[in-house]
């Protein structure tokens, strides 16, 4: 399907309200009666909790309520594991949740230990310097491998180890491959990661309406429908007494599907027991300490090759930093586990990893969810490889494509999804041909050249990936006409910018033949829609709008049989034209969308037995297992050899995401994919010390790339529709960010060729890059292969 | 984060021995210290009122113990603040020895953990503000020490009794001196404008800028009746002229 609006950069319809002050988020909830929360928070990374003293802060004027782990009695219990673990045989797996507020042990800093209920936030904060906190300082668990050493801190005492899985997945032979081998290749990679720093903090509201018995969260979530549940349930209340609302969110990328988180939870339960709507929002400090992020993992990785650069086998082990608690499972190690294998022919695979506790801040998904790191350590590998063996990096890639023909390709290990590792499609050659065309590839050593004389130095990178996308269990939608002839979508997932509401407007619009901007779309609010699970994993306009055009076409159905009816004619004579049913033959001879919805719903007189009244058709859409999109990376940097700084230059990707939806909005999401993969790769970072204190928990020295760091994306689309959906749709919200390290890191060896250098981690900071070059060794210039050999 | 040095006082090692373990000395001289008392033989509790950059001052609670006392040569020290912002602990070394005509240098090393959200917004600030309240503290505990050698010498100048501390009957008198420490809030130390802008202590007491005077308890806090005191330390606050006694003889 691709017509009047799918496949066309239709402007958004929210864009009005966004950027005139209509739109509602979190922290506008504003109710009469309101109260307002703050957290004290743990100073020590690790830590005994003998007492909590609140009496002064009761004390306060205009403080209401003092919680503490033993104010909530049965409410105070462990969140639920999120994700279990995936049927892998011979795992092992040691669940550990958050809990809403620390009892006995804090584990890092910031865990919440007491919440302050107060008039205004000024108050509630105030309150926190009332409040004494008696903790006795335990060691800190921050070394990934010395935290499975015998002397290590335990962090969960009742698990007795801070191991928080094992998993070993293979196929084929490693160690026969590597008999063959003409070529062996294996390094340490360190990949970091950090926070999402959406542009809108976490907040929650809530009010309890005791007369109607009914609970209302507005939460700044992805995933309203699985909070609500929960919710539910914990408050001991039916699900259809709890309405949650996402409303506009500024930004997810992966924290805000974290749920029930300790403030999640606290919130309603506060509004609850008072009687009054509470609400807390964070602050940019705190959200550096209350909202999950991504870190680091440790790779020991091995290729062996043949002597034409064929991959032969992969054996990598890896430590995966999980924080303190893991109410996420193994989602983000398993992707970086199947992710590594990207899109290449990989005969043998030896992947095993440990995911350990640490007394840092919980780790979940953030956008890419650990497929970033699976995809340093390939294209790292091949990098390497392709410069002992004196092949360029084009050709080593080239030469390990999946061929065309070789689809579904399965790569008989399992992904976080629980369904095997099956790529449904792809096409990964011409994507480097284009990708290499738009780079200027085969001019760059001229370019290198001339900037040389000029003195400044140059380096080009490419490299592939694949991300499987567009993965289960299910979406769903309903589709409803109205009598005034505009179109009602709802689904359950919610939206943080993404541009739902035109893209599943676009789909419904397209399949019914009325204006797009005549289709209202819904998302985040459950009593809106009640089924569904939410905004991840590439996986909204999929999957959602797979179940947006599932209904809108049982809508149709419905159009041209009432009309058939009404009108008095075959159904095989109906059309749909801009909003109306007319007869073929005769088009005058019609009736608008909006007369035949109130025609079908009458309010005296008998029906056909089994008719259902109205124009409205609910529908679900659940694939088996994800749709693999893939893409292409090529970058130009300048690099500085006496100061290390660096800058991008010149961006492309190529990616292959099925059918667009909206290309606009799909360009959106690239450039801001690339966006935070550049902030991933040279400035943002992480720092805890080794006693577990974050040291840059402000702007002001956590980086975030600005514009004037981020070129302009060059892009080119492939499709090779997904077979999993009628759209023949894939995910494309990640794809940017991927494997811009992975980039980076060729390019900046390009440019420092006459450096001895590797870039085995990131991210880079100019002080690290400038160390590695006082200390390196220069060689001749420009014997790196990867640039000569243009193959 | 290690704050390490060295500083050299105009007086003799046995009386910058004594002093150093002075509450009443030390609370004068340490940045934003508002109050010190002794707890036992060689602990101390206070609290200060300090912020760093961005992190605005609030007040932290101090504990400090020595240990491993060679008088007069060298001491260890734990501390441990804690307050709203956040907590420091660690421990330091002090070693004093003789220096030229009657001086003594003091050298100190400082390992402290900071944690908390000083430690996570004030880290670019951390060591120079470290470094900035040690030298001011030592400048400021040089000066009063000065002040009481002086003073025990007998009284020689009245404009030192003016706007300055004195024990008078037991009972400390006069606002904080002109020490433009007090209430240290330190700015950004790169812009220069650090609210304290005298550094050297003016005679006529008026506190600089916005620092106002901090509350100093009455000496009668300073010794609780139960707790042993420091050596050399009569167990009521001795009055000026007892200075004489616990100086070694020929110290000028």
């Amino acid at each position: 399907m691709s017509g009047r609006y799918v496949g066309q950069s239709v402007s958004r319809n929210e864009d009005a309200r966004l950027l005139t002050g209509h739109a509602l988020f979190v922290d506008d909830v504003r109710l009469e009666g309101m109260l307002h929360v703050a957290f004290v928070r743990s100073d020590h990374a690790h830590a005994i909790l003998h007492s909590v003293d609140v009496s002064a802060a009761l004390e306060r004027p205009g403080v209401v309520a003092v919680y503490t782990a033993a104010d909530l009695g049965d409410y105070w219990r462990p969140g639920p594991l999120l994700v279990p673990p995936p049927p892998i045989e011979g795992i092992v797996f040691n669940q550990a949740t958050q809990v809403p507020l620390a009892k006995d042990r804090v584990r890092h800093a910031g865990e919440p230990i007491a919440m302050v209920v107060a008039e205004s936030r000024y108050i509630a904060e105030d309150a926190l310097a009332d409040i004494v906190v008696d903790a006795e300082p335990l060691e800190v668990v921050a070394d990934l491998e010395a935290a499975l050493g015998p002397d290590a801190p335990i962090i969960h005492p009742q698990l007795g180890t801070n191991l928080a899985a094992h998993v070993v997945q293979r196929h084929g032979d490693y160690a026969a491959a590597k008999e063959r081998a003409a070529v062996v290749v294996s390094r340490r990679f360190h990949y970091d990661r950090g926070a999402s720093a959406a542009i809108e903090n976490r907040a929650v509201a809530a009010r309890w309406d005791a007369q109607a018995q009914e609970m209302t969260i507005w939460d700044t979530t992805q995933a309203p429908i699985p909070i609500r549940n929960g919710l539910a349930a914990m408050l001991g209340l039916m699900q259809s007494q709890v309405r949650v609302v996402a409303p506009f969110v500024g930004g997810g990328f992966g924290p805000k599907i974290m749920m029930f988180y300790p403030e999640e939870v606290l919130v309603p339960w506060a509004a609850m027991k008072l009687g009054r709507p509470v609400k807390w929002t964070e602050d940019r400090q705190e959200n550096f300490y209350a909202t999950t992020q991504e870190r680091g993992q440790v790779h020991d990785a091995e290729m062996a090759l043949d002597a034409d650069g064929r991959i032969l086998g992969i054996q990598d082990s890896f430590f995966h930093d999980t924080g303190a608690y893991d109410p996420y499972g193994l989602t983000v190690p398993i992707n970086s586990q199947c992710t590594l294998l990207g899109p290449y022919d990989v005969p043998s695979y030896e992947a095993e990893f440990r995911a350990v506790f640490t007394n840092r801040i919980t780790v979940t998904p953030v956008r890419g969810a650990g497929r970033q790191h699976g995809v340093f350590v390939m294209e790292r590998l091949l990098d390497l490889a392709a410069r002992e063996i004196g092949i360029s990096a084009a050709e080593i890639r080239r030469r390990n494509y999946i061929v065309q023909d070789d689809f579904p390709h399965d790569h008989k290990i399992l992904f976080q999804d629980f369904q095997p590792l099956v790529y449904d499609s792809g096409n990964y050659r011409p994507a480097l041909e284009t990708a290499l065309e738009l780079i200027r590839w085969d001019a760059f050593p001229a370019e290198k050249a001339a900037a040389a004389a000029e003195g400044r130095r140059l380096g080009i990178g490419i490299v592939s990936y694949v991300e499987g996308t567009g993965i289960g269990p299910y979406e769903g939608a309903r589709v409803t006409v109205e009598p005034n002839g505009r179109v009602r979508v709802a689904t359950g997932l919610g939206t943080q910018g993404q541009g739902h509401y035109t893209a599943f407007a676009q789909i419904v619009a397209e399949a019914l033949d009325v204006d797009v901007e005549n289709v209202n779309v819904v998302t985040g609010d459950t009593r809106e829609f009640n089924w569904g699970t939410g905004t991840f994993a590439s996986r909204g306009a999929v999957v959602a709008g797979s179940a947006c055009h599932a209904a809108a076409v049982k809508v149709r159905e419905k159009v041209i049989e009432v009309s058939a009816r009404i009108l008095n004619v075959n159904e095989g004579e109906i059309e749909l034209s801009n909003g109306t049913a007319r007869v073929r033959s005769n088009p005058g001879h019609s009736i608008t969308l909006g007369d035949l919805a109130m025609r079908a719903n009458p309010l005296r007189g008998g029906v056909t037995p089994g008719t259902e009244p109205g124009l409205e058709c609910t529908a679900y859409f659940g694939p088996d297992r994800g749709s693999t999109a893939s893409g292409v990376h090529a970058v130009v940097v300048e690099v500085d050899a006496e100061t290390a700084m660096a800058r991008f230059l010149r961006y492309v990707v190529v990616h292959d995401c099925g059918k667009l939806i909206n290309p606009m909005l799909v360009e959106g999401q690239v450039q801001g994919g690339v966006a935070q993969g550049i902030g991933n790769a040279w400035f943002e970072k992480l720092v805890y010390d080794d006693n577990g204190q974050l040291m840059n928990a402000s702007f002001a020295d956590y980086l975030l790339p600005t514009s004037l760091d981020v070129p302009d994306v060059s892009m080119s689309h492939r499709e090779t529709p997904a077979p999993m959906n009628t759209l023949g749709l894939k995910g494309v919200g990640e794809a940017g960010c991927i494997p811009t390290g992975a980039a980076f890191a060729q390019a900046l060896e390009d440019a420092l060729s006459d450096y001895d250098i590797e870039v085995t981690e990131i991210p880079l900071s100019p002080n690290q890059l400038f160390e590695m070059l006082r200390h390196a060794p220069r060689r001749a210039a420009n014997t790196n292969p990867g640039t000569e050999a243009r193959a | 984060m290690i704050v390490d040095g060295e500083f050299t006082f105009s007086a003799p090692r046995h009386s910058v021995w004594t002093l150093l373990q002075d509450p009443d000395v030390l609370v004068k001289a340490m940045p934003g210290a508002q109050r010190l008392i002794t707890t036992g033989d060689g602990t101390y509790e206070g609290t200060v009122r300090i912020g760093v950059g961005p992190v605005t001052a609030a007040q932290w609670t101090l504990f400090v113990a020595l240990h491993d006392r060679d008088e007069p040569k060298r001491y260890m020290m734990k501390v441990d603040t804690k307050g709203p912002l956040g907590f420091t602990r660690g421990s330091a070394s002090v070693e004093l020895s003789d220096e030229g005509e009657g001086g003594t240098t003091m050298r100190y090393h400082a390992d402290l953990q900071i944690g908390g959200k000083v430690a996570g917004i004030g880290q670019r600030l951390l060591d120079q503000v470290a470094k900035q309240l040690t030298r001011k503290g030592l400048e400021a505990l040089s000066r009063e020490m000065e002040l009481r050698l002086k003073l025990s010498l007998g009284g020689a100048s009245a404009s030192f009794a003016v706007g300055t501390s004195a024990v008078v009957d037991g009972e400390l008198v006069g606002a904080a001196d002109g020490d433009a420490v007090d209430d240290a809030e330190i700015q950004n130390p790169e812009s220069g404008d650090a609210p304290e802008s005298a550094t050297a202590s003016s005679a006529d007491g008026d506190a600089a800028g916005d620092t106002a005077a901090h509350p100093v308890e009455p000496l009668a806090e300073v010794a609780s009746p139960d707790s042993p005191l420091p050596p050399g330390l009569a167990s009521d606050p001795a009055p000026v002229d007892d200075l004489d006694s616990r100086l070694p003889p020929g110290t000028v």
